[in-house]
């Protein structure tokens, strides 16, 4: 961790209007610094350049679904202790349920998604990583 | 034979005065009247004196032709031998013979039978003076005997060489007749067999009751044909006896013996009883045929089914992608506008963005709804105690009971067997009717959740094999959720189960949940059910089949397998 103020979160969804409402109400909820890519293999070089202390990753995705998306995160060494939060409007209750957690780790949160729900996610895995780094 | 002659002149001189003819023309009148043969012999077996039967036999014309003669001038040299020997023996003995049957042959070829009656002839003083005799034809009557005799033995051929066994009986049921089946049947000989009964061969209870079906018989005159019977033969071999019996009667109708048949069928037997099991193992062919057909056509309707859900559920899940997404990001945008609400907004503000929020949570539940409908997708089953699953769902939606100030009351019986479900599917369905039910009291009522282990069938009392107890009866589990609400209207309980059908006010249902609920419990080859009660509400039946041995299952797996869904 380094010794930014605000906490950096990078959002990468294909739905730019739902990038863009997500960044704007977390702005307003938070003091966070947020990037957003609608693009799916913008992800990691956007995670190399703006290094997120957490990513907010849309799952199903034209070009790259999430999972191939925070496998490419994994694999490199200076993103893959970054802590992802899937988003998800996959309505599979397994993965639905709020907060639950998925294999390797990664949070789920069910869209949509309310703005308090996301804030204390964020908050959790933020807060976790610290203890873990 | 002189003196003799002066014998008959002279008693037919004594009649003389009473005007008869004399004795010796009345002799001769009824020697020749007469259809027996008879002759006087000297002692060297000469002719002294015949009557016409003996003339018109040798075809002559006057007994002066036969006078003189003797038997060899007239028969084959064997007979007259024969006679000419007995002839001379009987005037040395003095004795009789009386009724030999001779076979005479002619030499023109004529052979007839006679019966001889022959005796010495003596003067008045008691010297033999020849012989004389009466033959009587009896051809015909040896005809009817030989006729009789070969009937006799083409009948004991018959019966002799026939494999039933053929028998007669005399009135106290002794043997006086058997063939030769029966004789070997029985291991006696024919002499041996006569006079016997069926105490001797026999075990005394069949006999015993042969004897009295055979009293029976002679009483009334009744026949026994073709009766089946399982008696033991000599060997102790148990043997099938189709037997038939039938009263014989005398001329006068008096019955007075009985005739039988009896037949081995025992290899018959044994073959009926293979064409039985034969016929019964074809018959459980086609049954298994049957079942099997039948198997197969529900697993296609089953594939079919699966195939529309999976086709469906990939529809619905991009839907609920598409709809989710903009959903999303009204609702993030609802939240901002609330949080960025300024201080010259109109005051009726908050309300519109409230009910913009609720908008979206319908909709949402609506999607979720659809997507459950349509993709119930695998089961991830494992066996459960539905009264435990009964319980966490009164839990998880007791914040909806209290909300409508309803009492619940569980009847749950003890010692339930497990039964094989998805448990969070199964509690999705509880819950939904358990909020249905709050929803239906609206200020107050009475919940009241009941299970309990139901046989369909009695077991049936002849459980002859495991695939009958298989087939038979059917253990289910009945869940049943009882409200004392406001019941659904008697044109529309019909129609609870089908999609977007609701009586809740709009706004507070999908109209999918009982869809849902139905499609989740026939997944798991359960039934659910809902009627009015007369007593008002409804009454919400689910059934559920136990499989296997469900009390056998150890109770550790069940419980671990909650512990990692948890």
């Amino acid at each position: 961790m380094d010794n930014r103020v605000n906490k950096r979160i990078l959002i990468v969804d294909d739905e730019p209007d739902f990038v863009f409402m997500t960044a704007l109400t977390l702005q307003h909820a938070g003091p966070y610094e947020i990037r957003g890519e609608d693009v799916a293999s913008h992800a990691l070089p956007a995670a190399l350049e703006f290094k997120p202390d957490v990513i907010l990753l849309d799952v199903m995705m034209p070009d790259f679904d999430g999972g191939d998306v925070a496998a490419q995160l994994k694999a490199h060494p200076d993103t893959h202790a970054v802590p992802i939060v899937f988003l998800t409007a996959l309505v599979d209750r397994d993965e639905a349920l709020p907060g639950s957690i998925a294999a390797g780790g990664h949070r789920f949160l069910p869209k949509p998604v309310s703005v308090a729900e996301l804030v204390q996610c964020i908050e959790e895995v933020t807060a976790a990583g610290a203890i873990a780094g | 034979m002189h003196g003799r002659s002066d014998q008959v002149a002279s008693a037919a001189e004594d009649r003389v005065d009473s005007g008869l003819p004399s004795d010796r023309h009345l002799l001769q009148t009824l020697l020749d009247h007469l259809p027996d043969r008879i002759y006087f012999k000297d002692t060297q077996s000469r002719f002294t004196l015949v009557n016409r039967a003996i003339v018109e036999l040798f075809a002559l014309q006057e007994p002066s032709q036969v006078i003189g003669k003797t038997d060899f001038d007239f028969f084959m040299p064997e007979h007259a031998g024969e006679a000419f020997a007995d002839e001379q023996s009987l005037m040395l003995t003095g004795g009789v013979l009386v009724g030999k049957v001779e076979r005479e042959v002619l030499p023109d070829g004529r052979r007839y039978w006679v019966s001889t009656t022959k005796a010495p002839l003596t003067d008045s003083n008691g010297t033999v003076v020849g012989t004389f005799g009466i033959s009587r034809d009896i051809s015909s009557l040896k005809l009817v005997e030989e006729a009789l005799e070969k009937e006799r033995n083409l009948l004991q051929g018959l019966i002799n060489s026939l494999p039933d066994q053929i028998y007669v009986k005399d009135q106290d049921s002794r043997f006086i007749l058997a063939n030769t089946a029966l004789r070997m049947f029985f291991g006696v000989s024919d002499e041996q067999i006569v006079g016997k009964t069926d105490q001797d061969f026999f075990p005394s209870d069949a006999a015993g009751s042969f004897l009295a079906e055979e009293r029976e018989m002679l009483r009334t005159g009744r026949c026994i044909v073709n009766r089946e019977a399982r008696v033991v033969d000599r060997g102790g071999r148990e043997i099938w006896i189709l037997s038939t019996k039938v009263p014989l009667r005398q001329d006068s109708g008096a019955i007075i013996w009985i005739g039988g048949a009896n037949r081995d069928i025992s290899d018959l037997k044994v073959g009926q009883a293979n064409l039985r099991q034969r016929e019964q193992d074809l018959l459980n062919a086609i049954g298994d045929l049957r079942r099997a057909q039948d198997l197969t056509r529900a697993v296609q309707v089953e594939l079919a089914e699966a195939e529309r859900f999976k086709s469906t559920g990939r529809l619905a899940a991009g839907v609920a992608h598409e709809v989710k997404n903009p959903l999303a990001i009204i609702a993030l945008g609802i939240e901002w506008m609330g949080l960025k609400a300024a201080a010259d907004w109109p005051s009726e503000a908050p309300t519109v963005l409230k009910t913009m929020q609720d908008a979206v949570d319908r909709a949402n539940a609506v999607v979720r709804g659809l997507v459950d409908f349509a993709a119930p997708a695998e089961l991830n089953r494992s066996p459960e105690d539905l009264n435990e699953l009964v319980r966490r769902s009164l839990l998880l939606a007791r914040h909806e009971l209290v909300r409508h100030h309803a009492v619940c009351h569980e009847e749950l019986a003890e010692d339930l067997p497990r039964i094989s479900v998805d448990a969070r599917k199964i509690e999705q369905v509880f819950v939904n009717l358990i909020v249905n039910a709050a929803q239906a009291m609206p200020t107050h009522g009475t919940l009241t959740v009941r299970t309990r282990l139901r046989t369909t069938l009695e077991p049936a009392a002849d459980r002859c094999s495991p695939d009958v107890t298989r087939a038979g009866p059917e253990n289910l589990v009945l869940v049943e959720f009882q409200d004392t609400g406001t019941g659904i209207a008697e044109e529309k309980i019909g129609k609870v189960f089908d999609p977007f059908f609701t009586t809740k006010p709009v706004g507070q249902g999908s109209g999918l949940g009982l869809t849902v609920s139905k499609a989740i419990v026939e997944l798991h080859g359960g039934t659910i059910g809902i009627l009015n009660r007369s007593e008002g509400g409804c009454l919400v039946t689910l059934t559920f089949r136990v499989e296997g041995d469900p009390y056998g299952q150890p109770s550790e797996q069940a419980d671990s397998d909650r512990r990692r869904r948890t």
